[in-house]
């Protein structure tokens, strides 16, 4: 178990440490000389000297690399053209972003996992087909359009919810009128995949040995398929959990956009339209990080799960 | 086809016109997947022939007829600026299929020779180019296109290139598992025992044998191009007008959204299709080529 958990680290620090050298060499790719973004547009020589030294862009790139991960390690990502803290602006939009993912994965469990489990149970009936058959439209219809025709229905129609906007915690029932419509939107293809995996490994849990024998000890059918055939489905969603983050990340970034909420993938478009280096930058090495580290997570909590991956 | 009769009478037919008609018949017992192609082959009959099926030009524009209702000279309607939205739809399929047949194809022209030659030759190369692709997949893949359009700046071209690139790890992934696989049958040491070279291996004999696997995945790889360049363009980083495409409509029609809510739905109505016949269609694709998925 430790030397898996070891490996696996390792391998999770090199790719971190590769990502970070082309998020620093991918910035340093744009046109453009990156002491005036950093100087927010300033022409001024001896404010651009200055910059180049304090960011040691005199310095051969190496050097330069070095000292941006030392300054990042200890939670300094530089200045943006506004001379706002760029770690300051993530750590204070990034809670948004967490929020809306979380409401949405547990949305997406909810819906995604019994919908998965019962169109494997009735397989072949009117019930699988309906959700097989919903669960692919959820998969082909893209995040924004969905939002916009919720904004459409639920907003501009019916007036039920807010068409957008955040509000913070301190008022959870406004916060949660607010967060439903996006978490909802986000979490449809995601309690789309979830359940396609669900209802595959059920299936092929169904057919195993030991639901057989579990069958021929007398066990009711909710127990055969709630305690012995979910348990082992369960291992497999775990991974798909992981492989959606991704997802769950890129989603967010658009979800954000149609719902007007300031949250980190509102930020990561916002840099990239103000051609914001120091933000991108910052922005982008932290999306790489939560993104490894949540799949390094999922590894954990995959062989805890299951004991046979450890030993290969 | 080829049905020639050997000397004893019985006609021997050619291996693949037979395996070419077994899949058409496994094919066409798939409704769906039939349905799925009929709707694809109408995208790209729009797609290529928009200039003689729109009614207007994408530039087209009619200021005394703005956010008309559908209906008489505009079957659709106009948007804010007086864009005939039916011709707006054609020209945007246009965009749609060209980004995700050409990131697909840039994407596999890349990628499978790489995949091929970790798959093949195996040893530090392969640990490299796995690595590699391990880091590639360590950025979300909307995170590394919208990076990529940041670098390369806005335009339909940029979009593809950024949409391919995106595509390049998965790729990549698929030709160097398929690669491992494929090397150690038996046709490989013949041919090496023939003297073929590394390249006539790889290219002659491995290359042939995972199309069908290549194939599926392109199919459902230009769904996802062309949902990226929707989103890409959506968030002002794709297209950019007065060139047209699904997401530049609806990016703009999110400011009618109480106003002309239709403006919202038939670019997105026309997209969700485009996406769902390619999924389907590749569906129904790897369940014929790949008998082990048939369940």
């Amino acid at each position: 178990m430790g030397g898996f958990l070891i490996r696996r680290a390792g391998a999770a620090l090199v790719v971190l440490v590769i990502a970070s050298m082309l998020v620093f060499l991918g910035v340093r790719a744009i046109p453009g000389d990156p002491a005036i973004a950093l100087g927010a547009e300033s022409r001024d020589p001896a404010l651009l000297a200055q910059i180049r030294h304090k960011y040691l862009l005199d310095r051969p790139v190496p050097v330069q690399y070095g000292h941006w991960i030392w300054l990042a390690l200890h939670g300094d990502l530089g200045v943006d053209q506004r001379e706002l803290s760029v770690s300051h602006t993530i750590v204070s939009r990034l809670p948004i972003t967490l929020e809306l993912a979380a409401l949405s994965m547990l949305l997406a469990t909810l819906v995604g996992i019994p919908a998965g489990v019962i169109a494997a149970v009735r397989r072949g009936k009117p019930s699988d087909h309906a959700t097989t058959g919903v669960a692919l439209v959820g998969l082909s219809v893209p995040h924004f359009w969905l939002g916009l025709l919720a904004i459409i229905w639920f907003a501009v129609d019916l007036h039920w919810l807010p068409a957008g906007g955040y509000v913070g915690w301190a008022h959870p029932l406004d916060n949660l009128e607010h967060m439903i419509m996006p978490a909802l939107v986000l979490s449809a293809g995601f309690s789309a995949v979830l359940m396609r995996q669900m209802r595959s490994s059920m299936l092929t849990s169904l057919e195993a040995d030991y639901v057989r024998t579990a069958r021929a000890k007398g066990l009711s059918e909710w127990r055969v398929v709630g305690h012995h055939a979910l348990r082992n489905s369960l291992i497999t969603v775990t991974t798909v959990m992981g492989l959606q983050l991704g997802a769950l990340i890129s989603g967010a970034v658009v979800t954000e956009t149609v719902f007007q909420i300031a949250g980190f993938g509102r930020l990561t478009i916002e840099a990239v339209n103000q051609r914001d280096y120091t933000l991108i930058q910052g922005v982008v090495l932290v999306a790489a990080v939560g993104y490894v580290v949540a799949n390094l997570l999922v590894d954990v909590v995959y062989s805890l799960l299951n004991p046979r991956i450890r030993i290969s | 086809m080829s049905a020639v009769a050997d000397p004893h009478g019985a006609p021997i037919v050619d291996p693949r016109a037979r395996r070419r008609r077994l899949l058409r018949k496994r094919f066409l017992r798939r409704p769906v997947a039939v349905a799925g192609l009929v709707v694809v082959l109408g995208f790209v009959v729009v797609a290529v022939f928009a200039p003689w099926i729109a009614p207007h030009t994408s530039g087209f524009t009619d200021f005394d007829h703005t956010l008309a209702k559908p209906g008489g000279r505009y079957p659709l309607g106009t948007d804010e600026l007086g864009h005939d939205e039916l011709s707006r739809v054609i020209w945007g399929a246009r965009s749609s299929m060209q980004v995700g047949v050409l990131a697909t194809l840039l994407a596999m022209a890349i990628a499978v020779p790489i995949g091929m030659v970790a798959g093949y030759y195996r040893g530090w190369i392969d640990t490299v180019i796995a690595r590699a692709t391990d880091v590639l997949l360590s950025f979300p893949f909307v995170i590394l296109a919208v990076g990529l359009a940041a670098i390369l700046g806005p335009s339909l071209t940029n979009a593809t290139l950024a949409l391919g690139i995106g595509s390049i790890p998965a790729f990549i992934r698929i030709a160097r598992g398929e690669t491992l696989a494929l090397r150690e049958e038996d046709y490989v040491p013949a041919a090496i025992a023939n003297g073929a070279t590394d390249r006539t291996i790889i290219f002659r004999h491995i290359l042939p044998n995972m199309t069908s696997t290549l194939l599926v995945q392109a199919t459902l790889t230009i769904p996802g191009a062309i949902v990226g360049e929707a989103v890409l363009s959506f968030l002002g980083l794709g297209v950019q007008p007065p060139q047209t495409s699904w997401g530049v409509m609806l990016q703009t029609a999110q400011d009618y959204l109480s106003q002309a809510p239709r403006l919202a739905i038939f670019p997105g109505v026309a997209l969700v299709l485009a996406v769902l016949a390619f999924n389907v269609f590749g569906d129904g694709l790897r369940d014929i080529l790949d008998p082990r998925t048939t369940r």
